[in-house]
């Protein structure tokens, strides 16, 4: 179970000046160190200019985020809690912004959706945390609504994160504000 | 907010500030990053089915900061 504390967190060795790039190490079960990236992300000509994608992990060989590896931190709530705190600061520098998570696989969607869960009390002075569920429409004859290549047309819709759904109900994307 | 975590906030900005003026390998990695479309992105086909989902989210925002204020 991860547990935030955002008086307990790595210090950055590296952010960049507009905040949307993070850097700091953390100690891996075998106690070798390794320096993670933390990231946010707006899609190039988004039709969501105001929504910012989550990404962390380790460098790969090119320097790239490998959001796909499981490392095994000594201190996983610390871990998390340093990339809560960097989120609360990317926001505090762009209060209109949202921070959108994907979820690369279930295992990450499901430690988002736990950890949102579980710390809704520390987290809640601080933070907004929306979940987003995606509906196909019922029309009037029964059927359902189709997009142009005949396949369900599914939309997406937000509402407040129900912190009584639980890891078996995941929800397809999640997304957080500043609770300001 | 706490006066430690705003202290903490603070560090890190004091460290945004000192890599503006630094040239430093880490940020010549960053600029080789590429951006994956997320599932929300995929899922906006036009301007406004944006606005709709902005109006959603606005809603969704507005509630759960109710509901945190009554500790529902």
């Amino acid at each position: 179970m991860i547990k935030i504390n955002l008086e307990d967190t790595f210090e950055a060795i590296y952010v960049s000046p507009n905040f949307d790039q993070y850097i700091f190490e953390s100690v891996l079960k075998d106690s070798t160190i390794t320096q993670l990236k933390v990231k946010f992300t707006n899609i190039a000509e988004s039709l969501l200019p105001n929504v910012y994608n989550l990404a962390f992990g380790p460098f790969d060989s090119n320097g790239k985020i490998n959001d796909s590896v499981n490392l095994k931190h000594k201190d996983s709530n610390k871990v998390f809690s340093t990339i809560i705190l960097f989120s609360i600061t990317f926001l505090k520098n762009n209060p209109h912004i949202s921070i959108g998570i994907d979820g690369s696989d279930d295992l990450r969607a499901n430690l988002y959706h736990r950890m949102f869960r579980y710390n809704y009390k520390n987290l809640k002075d601080f933070l907004v945390i929306i979940g987003v569920d995606w509906y196909v429409r019922l029309l009037r004859n029964g059927t359902i609504e189709l997009d142009n290549n005949g396949l369900a047309f599914f939309k997406p819709k937000p509402e407040p994160f129900d912190f009584q759904r639980k890891t078996n109900d995941l929800y397809r994307y999640y997304m957080f504000n500043l609770n300001q | 907010m706490k006066d430690s975590i705003q202290n903490k906030i603070n560090k890190i900005q004091e460290i945004a500030l000192a890599s503006a003026s630094e040239k430093n390998i880490k940020v010549s990695r960053d600029s080789k990053e590429s951006t994956n479309i997320d599932n929300l992105t995929k899922s906006i086909r036009n301007k406004k089915e944006a606005e709709l989902f902005f109006s959603e989210l606005k809603s969704a925002i507005d509630l759960a900061k109710k509901n945190a204020a009554t500790n529902v």
